[in-house]
């Protein structure tokens, strides 16, 4: 095994797993052959072998050059360029099992060798299980594929991280592509927040996707999204619908009334698991929000007739419309009743007044009223099929509502939240997230349930709503999920350009780490800091990796990993390819229909560009 | 639509419907194009070209709009 061609140098500092060595006069050449092939020793990011007795040590090369001089060496070496500086990080039998963690450290005067392509298949092994993907290969070996451990890939979480256009939406559909092979797998489970709507078309086998005003066209492959309101605990929904309350007690007599409203509800349609007892305000009981707000509508606006003997809610003073019926307007629209003002003459018997005990939320009812009848809040407040009727009663419960989410029969559910107002954003995530986790966490025990049937959430562009704000509800959950999810079998899998700009709580769970070229110095130190492994060296590369390269570290890897990410098919990338300026074969031949190279269109149409914004929908009506 | 499919070097297939006067095109990358108030005749000659990516070049773009679908 041991041989003159692998030989490197020797040992001459060792500092905890930080090791220095000096070069060899013969491999200061740079360039050695074994076996035919041609190796450059030094270059960083490549693996040595330290044999000592039984056991070979490894290491990876993390800095070459002057710099590497142990410091009380370097007035002996004025030239410095014969050190290197080593990192180690595992050890192997002599068989060839490799495993991470040292038994024992290497002291001076030990050799270091060249790791050939063949000692480093045997590192890497080429473990023909089935709970291994593979991703790619390995960037400086061609024949070793890169493969990853789905088993910690998924419970530890993990991050994919890079620039845009390093090629991150294409490593994650790559991921997908391998995680949703149905032969393999036949009961993944997977759930994508598509934030920007990249993935429907190049998942759309292999998915469902759920959308707010999805394009409902013949050929349409995307279904409608809703969120029902009711199923949201009371802090999103006074979020989503009442906004902010002046004070607690405000905000105690909404919570109040929901809580009525639901217990109402139960007691008409009773749902197993549900009792009267146990019930509390942010339990997922359908109610009617549109009715209650009518009723906090008329208490709060409400003028009554007033005369001895009267109850004043039995004689409210409705406005009269012009076919002398009163205007009671119609709580499922939105629409609120119009009340006559107050009147209070001398001479006038008919006697107006407000009704006695008014709640102080006028702000917060203008405020839902007006949501109930924006169209864009539909998905939430007139949720399809989950719209309750004014005793609660509805067409599909939550088993439909999670059935489609996570229980149907294709691997992968997208959920393109494209559609969603940016405000709210925030809020929709983390209530989506936690009505997930909830489910999975009580059903823990059922086959159908979170440690039987384990879900992996990825979420795209990350940093737009797991931001370190200590109100925001997504971020909130995904901390959640990150720290107990392991035990509940949810995986998080964090998608993201900005990773400084994640809640670092968040980042620092991930066990995995997939980072594409990451030029910004912030956020590079956010993944060196986040990463269990003493692999300065490593994430040094990130801002020179090309183009879909990858280096994948951390527990669902053997070792770390620079990988050539192989991307899928052309049909099925998702839709974030640059914008092609001038493409680089001619007109003829081009697959682009635009860009700056054909001639300007005779007849351009602006209106449909405004129509396209004014509907929140990149197809107009043209498109079918 | 029904599209029918063509030998060229960047187009897949090429459909066309007379009631809205729609032309779609399907290029090898997946991309599928749907170009506005395109005449018949155009889809016809179109069709009958010897090279339908130069005739797309020469006669549609830049003259038609088009949409992603």
């Amino acid at each position: 095994m041991s041989s003159k061609e692998t030989y490197m140098g020797s040992v001459e500092d060792v500092n905890g797993s930080t090791v220095r060595i000096s070069l060899s006069k013969q491999s200061l050449t740079g360039f050695v052959y074994i076996k035919g092939q041609g190796y450059r020793i030094g270059q960083i990011g490549s693996f040595v072998r330290i044999p000592i007795g039984f056991v070979n040590l490894y290491g990876i090369v993390s800095q070459v050059g002057a710099s590497a001089v142990p410091e009380n060496k370097r007035e002996d070496n004025p030239s410095g360029n014969r050190w290197m500086t080593i990192q180690l990080i595992g050890e192997g039998q002599r068989s060839g099992t490799f495993q991470r963690g040292l038994s024992q450290y290497p002291t001076i005067g030990d050799e270091v060798h060249l790791v050939s392509e063949k000692e480093l298949k045997n590192i890497y092994g080429e473990p023909d299980k089935p709970y291994f993907v593979k991703l790619g290969h390995i960037s400086n070996a061609e024949s070793i594929s890169a493969l990853v451990d789905i088993n910690k890939l998924i419970t530890r979480h993990s991050a994919v991280v890079g620039t845009t256009g390093s090629g991150k939406s294409t490593t994650v559909s790559s991921i997908m592509n391998a995680l949703s092979d149905v032969n393999k797998y036949p009961s993944a489970r997977i759930l994508i927040l598509d934030i920007h709507g990249e993935y429907g078309m190049a998942l759309k086998d292999m998915a469902n996707i759920y959308k707010v005003n999805p394009d409902t066209g013949v050929n349409s492959y995307e279904k409608e999204l809703h969120i029902p309101f009711w199923a949201l605990n009371s802090d999103e929904l006074c979020e989503l619908s009442f906004g902010k309350f002046d004070n607690e007690k405000d905000k105690n007599i909404v919570l109040e009334r929901i809580h009525k409203s639901k217990i109402n509800s139960i007691q008409h349609h009773p749902k197993n698991g549900a009792s009267i007892d146990s019930l509390s305000v942010d339990s997922p009981i359908p109610f009617s929000l549109h009715n209650l707000w009518s009723e906090l509508f008329t208490e709060t606006f409400g003028t009554y007739y007033k005369k001895a003997g009267n109850v004043p809610s039995q004689n409210l003073a409705y406005e009269l419309d012009g076919e002398g019926k009163e205007i009671k307007g119609n709580p499922e629209d939105g629409i609120p009743p119009v009340f006559k003002p107050v009147k209070n003459d001398k001479d006038d018997e008919e006697k107006i007044h407000y009704l006695p005990n008014t709640p102080n939320l006028g702000k917060q009812i203008t405020l839902l009223g007006s949501k109930l009848r924006i169209p864009r809040y539909n998905f939430i407040f007139k949720p399809g099929n989950w719209m309750p009727g004014c005793d609660g009663e509805v067409k599909s419960d939550l088993d439909e509502l999670l059935k489609n989410w996570i229980g149907s029969d294709r691997p992968i559910t997208i959920l393109d939240l494209s559609g969603v107002p940016v405000d709210i954003l925030h809020t929709i995530i983390g209530a989506l997230l936690r009505i997930l986790y909830e489910a999975l966490f009580w059903a823990r025990n059922l086959s159908q349930g979170g440690r039987n049937r384990p879900l992996l959430l990825v979420m795209e562009e990350a940093h737009l709503y797991l931001n370190n704000d200590s109100n925001n509800m997504a971020s909130n959950v995904v901390q959640r999920i990150v720290k107990e999810g392991r035990k509940y079998g949810i995986g998080a899998m964090i998608v993201s350009q900005r990773p400084s700009e994640i809640n670092p709580t968040i980042l620092s769970q991930c066990g995995t780490f997939v980072a594409l070229r990451l030029a910004n110095s912030t956020d590079r130190g956010h993944i060196t800091s986040a990463l269990s492994d003493n692999l300065d060296g490593l994430t040094n590369m990130l801002p020179t990796l090309r183009t879909g390269e990858a280096i994948i570290l951390g527990e669902a890897v053997k070792l770390p990993m620079r990988t050539s990410i192989t991307p899928p098919p052309k049909n099925r990338r998702p839709d974030s390819q640059d914008p092609v300026i001038y493409d680089e074969v001619n007109q003829e031949e081009t697959q682009i229909p635009g860009g700056w190279a054909i001639p300007m269109e005779r007849n351009k149409n602006y209106e449909e560009l405004a129509e396209a914004w004014r509907a929140q929908n990149p197809k107009v009506k043209r498109v079918k | 639509m029904n599209r029918e499919l063509v030998s060229s070097s960047n187009i897949t297939s090429i459909g066309y419907d007379d009631d809205s006067e729609t032309l779609e095109i399907e290029f090898h990358n997946g991309g599928v194009y749907q170009y506005f108030d395109v005449p018949r005749s155009v889809y016809e000659d179109l069709m009958a070209a010897e090279s339908h990516g130069g005739y797309l070049a020469k006669n549609i773009k830049g003259v038609y709009r088009y949409s992603k679908v």
